[in-house]
Order: structure tokens, then sequence, then C-alpha cells
């Protein structure tokens, strides 16, 4: 079962290794063949470490990594290592930029909050019917502790391992593993996963 | 394995394994919206010079040449080849990773690009400097017209001048290539909260040439 519904991973080691060696070498249908092996689980990371800001962050983490691929020598898995690292740092830019933009205008979110609440009413109440499987699940990781919901995900979306997880994150390997552990831990728990489990049991 | 329990090594249960199986499902048409824009954004800015890197690369690749050559080979192994499909069988393998391939490829070498041509990167720094000292001197001279379209383009966009300038200028460089990023996985832990050992600014990987 679990390899049926992993295709977005599945794309032969070797397609991803030709795109790439034809994207380091300046071919744009290559780097095409790259953005739509990569971009999905890219974005699906970033909307943990940034939230709303994730499109406009995956965009500035392909403008750096268009810009800087002609030097890169690395294989499939060190450039997923790369691509996860820029896609980071960025995003946790965007977040210390948001900060700053959020006290600047403290008075006008201030002024705006109560329209905004019914939005945010409003989604809440949606999320049950409106979310597909993938944002119902993305979501429920997100609501972990950053740590562990950034470990989850670089394994499971990013497909790296324990190692490559690691070095994404600048943690040791078995502090990735940990957080991943109990992550999981945790979403075995939630109650939404126990309560979809049972729906799908009796469906 | 010291943190692992016994229980560990039980199946992930079927309801975390449909949920990871959702996260990680096939890309949906809004996720692969973008592809021209980023494939446009790729036109644009391939090999656009970062010219100041150079020295600092070329002291990082020499120290890295000396780790690598302990710790490259094995920690390389381990990690390529493996599958990439991250749905494991057991919590187990899902901490773990996967083992290592029997087949190691060498570790590759420094690339050794062609030199580009330095005098638009060169124009690039100026203007760089240009616009960092605007920012940071009102008294200094704006960069306007022609030359802020220059480092938009750049930059991949006016609002990201400021990012791109400060890597031109101010980047301490680590490399991304295989041999650095082996050398993080194996060499001792780098101090808590640092994003990114080896990447001191945790920002940018560099490894342009020019």
């Amino acid at each position: 079962m679990t390899a049926s519904l992993m295709s977005q991973h599945t794309a032969p080691a070797g397609d991803l290794a030709a795109a790439l060696t034809g994207a380091i070498a300046g071919d744009p249908a290559a780097f095409a063949e790259l953005w739509r092996t990569l971009h999905p689980p890219v974005l699906r990371y970033l909307r943990v470490v940034c939230g709303e800001a994730a499109e406009d962050v995956a965009s500035e983490t392909w403008l750096q990594v268009s810009r800087d691929l002609a030097g890169f020598n690395g294989d499939p898995t060190s450039f997923r290592v790369w691509l996860f690292r820029i896609a980071r740092h960025r995003g946790i830019d965007e977040n210390r930029r948001a900060w700053r933009r959020r006290e600047e205008v403290a008075e006008d979110v201030a002024e705006l909050a109560g329209l905004a609440g019914t939005g945010a009413v409003r989604d809440v109440a949606l999320d049950a019917v409106e979310l597909d499987g993938t944002d119902w699940a993305l979501k429920l990781i997100g609501a972990l502790p950053k740590e562990q919901a950034e470990a989850v995900l670089l394994r499971v979306v990013g497909g790296l391992d324990v190692a490559d997880t690691a070095r994404v994150l600048g943690k040791r390997p078995g502090a990735v593993r940990a957080a991943a552990l109990r992550g999981l831990r945790r979403l075995a728990e939630h109650p939404q996963v126990q309560a979809r489990r049972l729906g799908r049991e009796e469906g | 394995m010291h943190d692992l329990l016994p229980q560990d090594l039980e199946p992930l249960p079927d309801h975390v394994v449909l949920l990871l199986a959702a996260a990680a499902a096939p890309a949906r048409p809004h996720e692969l919206a973008g592809e021209e824009a980023a494939v446009a954004g790729y036109r644009r800015v391939y090999g656009t010079v970062r010219p100041r890197r150079r020295r600092r690369r070329f002291a990082v690749l020499a120290a890295l040449t000396a780790v690598g050559v302990s710790f490259g080979s094995a920690a390389y192994a381990a990690s390529t080849g493996r599958l990439p499909d991250p749905i494991q069988r057991t919590v187990h393998s899902f901490v773990e990773g996967v083992p290592a391939p029997a087949v190691a490829e060498p570790p590759p070498t420094p690339a050794s690009a062609a030199p580009r041509p330095s005098s638009a990167a060169a124009e690039l720094v100026t203007l760089c400097r240009a616009w960092e000292a605007f920012r940071a001197d009102p008294h200094s001279p704006p960069v306007t017209g022609a030359d802020r379209r220059r480092l938009a383009d750049a930059a991949g966009g006016e609002r990201f001048i400021t990012d791109y300038c400060r890597q031109l200028l101010g980047a301490p460089a680590a490399s991304p290539s295989t041999p650095a990023s082996t050398s993080a996985s194996t060499s001792p832990p780098t101090k808590p909260g640092n994003p990114s050992p080896g990447v001191p600014n945790g920002k940018k990987p560099s490894h342009t040439k020019h």
C-alpha cells in the first residue's frame, strides 16, 4: 500500500539525475523536470515553516537555485539537501521579515482584527469539509512542535533520510530521530487521526 | 540506537501510515501552477555571477578536502543510492533511514567550471555597494534607473535586491557539494541553534563559480 501511495517520489532516480545534470548545464526543459518533481514537496515543507508565505518563499528558493545551479556538483540526494536548506533559510528569513512587518503595522492590524476574526472562524469551520487528505495531513503535521514537524516532513515529504534531514536542519541525526519519533507518537494519538482511522474502517 | 525503545520497532500504525501517505501524495494541480514562472526565472538568472565568493570558497574546499579524505567515502556511500520512498514499514526504519547501498560512488571532485567573464560581476558588486551604502546612509546617492533595474534583474526582483546584495557582498560561504554535506553529517555536532553547520550565516551554500 505504501508504495502505491507514494508516486510523487517514485520517479526513477535516474530521471532525476538526468534532469539535474541537464539543469546544471543550463537546459530549461531539464530544470522544469526538476521543478515538477521537487517543487511540491518544497511547497509542502514551507507551508509548515512559514505558512501563507510558502508560495513566495518557494519562488525565491528556486530563483536562488537557478542562479547557483551552474556551480552545483553533487548527486540528486545532495541536491535535495541543498534545496531544502535554501528553502528553510529563506523561510526563516521570511518569518523574521514578517515579524518586523507585524510590529510596524501593529496598529493597522489591531483595527482589522475584527474583520480578520470572522474569516478565521469561517476557515476553521470549513476545514473539515474542504481540506483534501493531503492538506488535512499537512495541517496535522504542521500543528506538531516545529522541530518534530520539520523532522517528519523532511523525512516523509522531502524524501530525505535521517542523516540528510539532520544536514538540512543543522542538527545531529540522533536529535532528528528523536524528534521524528515524538512527532509520530503524537500523530498516532491525535484524535483526528484516530477518528479518520475509524471512519475508514467503517467505510 | 540508544534512543530507540523496543516499541519503536513495531510497524507504524495504519492510521499514521495513511496520514503520512496523504502528506506525501502526488502533486495537486495548484502545486504545479508556477512552472512557467519558475522556468522563466531560471532562464533569467541561470549562471548569474557572484564574484566575491571565490576566495572563501577555495579555502572552504581546501579544508573540506582534508576532511573528505577521512570521512568522505564512507559517509558518501551511506548517503547515495537509497530508495527515495520515504514511507517505511516500521518506526525503526522511519527514524533510522535506509541502510547504505552496497555500491559506493566516488566522492565528486570540486567543480572546475570554466571561469566566467567577471566585468559584469564586478559591476554588480559596485552597484550592490552603492545599494548598501544608501541603505546605511541616506546621504549616499540612491541607486536608480538602469542600475537599479540591473540589480533587480540579477536579484530576481526589486524586493530581493537587499538580500541579493547582502549575499553578494557579505557572504561567508560554504559549498553545498557532497564533500561539504557529508562532512557536515560526520563531523562533531555543531552548536545547538546553529541552523546550518558549514554555512555560517545560515543562508547560502555557495558553490557558484565565475
